[in-house]
């Protein structure tokens, strides 16, 4: 078990909540509401240990990107590299979509 | 051998299993583990004809072994309905009436099986529990989560999913439920309860954002 947490500055303010995706094996949940102070915060809890870089490369992207101002909780059980994908897409989409 | 296998079956193999160290380079943990139990679960893999993608369990939750066997080392095949059928007449469990008495996942179970006995459904255990109905081993543990495989050859209601998934809410232990389309898997849980417009599909050739599990637009 490893938690990993990483921090970016972000103009873009939300109002709405959502929870994306699933909290079983193979799977993760990402639990996302907005952040009051200018600043995205992200927390991954995961079960495989030694991925750090990856998900900082992950969100080092997404935020050269987006802006937006968010707490973003990510419980991962082991999610492959395409279930991660297609899970961020999703947030993407709902973060969109909530602005 | 001309078998219907399916994700989530599990499979007792013969003393042959030993060819597949020719192919494999196997951590000792498998072949301790296939030693003293036989068994590996059927994988959501591609494989060629005549071979099965399948997993190996180990004695920790991280210990896994993605392997493709031929299909002649299978002696016997057991459906996750299977398990349900037999696990739900006690004179046919497979396994001592004391882990029914002391194993949460065993209990939470039985529970499901009188809530959801009304319903027209096609379901049975898997993980941990599958593999311990099917293989007699020891493998639950008092905090074990309750997988479950339910077959939906046509389209679940997404009203029906919601009733489904809220039997398997605040029970003992956690429930986890994929629902088995044509085509692959999605979670009941997100079924029921979707975050946006898709939800994601597990297929033999990865996973997919889809709008319908029964009917996906594959590309």
């Amino acid at each position: 078990m490893e938690i990993i947490h990483l921090q970016y500055p972000a103009k873009q303010t939300l109002t709405q909540r959502a929870h994306i995706g699933v909290a079983g094996s193979g799977d993760l949940e990402l639990l996302i509401e907005p952040s009051t102070d200018n600043q995205a915060y992200i927390q991954i809890s995961t079960s495989a240990n030694g991925f750090e870089d990856i998900w900082r490369a992950v969100f080092d992207r997404f935020f050269k990107i987006y802006s937006y101002a968010v707490k973003i909780e990510i419980n991962d059980f082991g999610a492959t590299p395409g279930v991660v994908n297609l899970r961020l897409t999703q947030a993407m989409e709902v973060l969109r979509d909530g602005q | 051998m001309g078998l219907s296998i399916a994700p989530h079956d599990l499979l007792q193999l013969n003393s042959r299993w030993r060819e597949v160290e020719a192919d494999h380079d196997l951590p000792e943990w498998v072949l301790r583990s296939l030693e003293h139990t036989p068994w590996v679960v059927v994988r959501r893999a591609p494989a060629l004809e005549g071979q099965i993608a399948v997993g190996v369990r180990g004695k920790e939750r991280h210990l896994r072994q993605a392997l493709t066997i031929p299909d002649h080392l299978v002696v016997q095949q057991v459906t996750p309905e299977q398990l349900l059928q037999s696990s739900l007449s006690p004179d046919h469990r497979s396994i001592a009436k004391e882990r029914w008495h002391t194993m949460p996942a065993l209990q939470v179970l039985e529970q499901l099986a009188v809530s959801w006995k009304s319903y027209d459904l096609h379901w049975g255990p898997a993980g941990s529990t599958g593999f311990e109905l099917a293989t007699g081993m020891p493998t639950l543990t008092m905090t074990s989560d309750l997988d479950i495989v339910l077959r939906c050859t046509s389209f679940l209601a997404p009203v029906l999913a919601e009733q489904l998934l809220e039997q398997t809410l605040d029970l003992p232990v956690r429930v986890d439920v994929q629902i088995e389309t044509p085509y692959g898997a999605v979670a009941l849980s997100e079924w029921a309860r979707p975050a946006t417009d898709q939800v994601l599909m597990r297929t033999l050739q990865g996973p997919l954002l889809v709008t319908d599990p029964w009917n996906p637009r594959l590309v």
